[in-house]
């Protein structure tokens, strides 16, 4: 399973919306119901399962599912490449 | 991004007069607090150590933030002191930079940081001391900066996230004197009777979302005066 498989079956872990359903702009709050305490769950399995660290600042910025995938891709390219 | 690391002690934000200050504070407040607390009568009136030292089950300790002295103290003597390995979070203030070495001076490690500013990676930084180095952590729900005795639900979640347990402990002293900073802060006077009540372990369901962690705040809250008036009555008590 890849970064981008294992986040969309994370969320859908949270949110308990299956990954089909889950689309690009699915808002993460108002969409799938991922409050801040589930958010603070989503934000530590990504960290564990991708061994990486979000900064604060960008967690303002992960709105929607695209957003995460996006962040993601970014941070896995380096390393992919 | 940020690389994995957790932050701890970091004089990089000092001046060089809060450099003289941070020093003259660590050649005297660890042996001050020392003399102080060689002095106290602490009496455990709720709670069991010796199965905590025996066992050294990963917990979140909680407790108000105008107690943090008396608790201190207690858990400092009697499980600190005994190998119980523990962990705070101290704020990223300068005086917090004072408090976090003289706390690592005595033993506790700490984590720079708070539950409301900065709050996620505090969080995440406590999570992964207490699921990855078996270390308790021991925070105040109602700091770092109030209001006093109005539980967040930081300490909550922490335990919800790490599935441990969390430990709600209070303390009354006979004779303290109370600060003037925003939880009036208890400073056992020399020579205090300090009551200890530490409550029984509460479970946080995995389950649970950021209202009804609300809910659960406000029980924490009421335990945790509770528990405190039980410390308070124990001191009115001959035996103790």
């Amino acid at each position: 399973m890849d970064a981008q498989q294992k986040t969309l079956k994370l969320i859908s872990d949270i949110s308990g919306v299956a990954t089909d359903k889950l689309k690009r702009d699915s808002q993460l709050v108002a969409d799938l119901g991922i409050d801040s305490a589930r958010a603070l769950h989503l934000l530590v399995k990504l960290e564990d399962e991708l061994d990486i660290e979000v900064d604060d600042d960008e967690v303002a910025e992960l709105q929607t599912v695209g957003n995460v995938l996006d962040f993601i891709g970014r941070y896995q390219a380096p390393t992919d490449g | 991004m940020i690389p994995r690391g957790d932050a701890a002690s970091d004089d990089s934000r000092l001046t060089p007069s809060d450099r003289r200050k941070v020093g003259l504070a660590m050649l005297v407040l660890p042996w001050l607090i020392r003399l102080l607390k060689s002095t106290y009568r602490i009496q455990l009136v709720e709670g069991d150590v010796e199965k905590l030292l025996a066992e050294k089950p990963t917990v979140v300790l909680a407790g108000w933030h105008e107690g943090l002295l008396l608790s201190g103290s207690f858990l400092l003597e009697r499980l600190v002191a005994r190998g119980f390995p523990l962990a705070m979070l101290v704020s990223l203030s300068r005086d917090g930079e004072i408090l976090a070495r003289v706390v690592e001076r005595l033993g506790i490690a700490t984590v720079r940081g708070s539950t409301s500013r900065g709050g996620l990676s505090s969080l995440r930084r406590l999570y992964r001391i207490l699921s990855k180095s078996g270390r308790s952590v021991g925070l105040a729900p109602d700091g770092p900066r109030g209001p006093a005795k109005r539980c967040q639900p930081g300490a909550l979640l922490l335990a919800q996230l790490a599935g441990v347990p969390l430990l709600p402990i209070a303390g009354a002293a006979d004779r303290a004197w109370r600060l003037g900073s925003w939880d009036r802060m208890f400073v056992p006077k020399p020579f205090a009777r300090i009551a200890i009540c530490i409550g029984e372990p509460l479970r946080v369901a995995p389950d649970l979302g950021s209202p009804e962690l609300a809910v659960e705040a406000e029980k924490l809250a009421r335990l945790l005066d509770e528990l405190t008036a039980r410390a308070a009555g124990a001191l009115q008590s001959p035996a103790c």
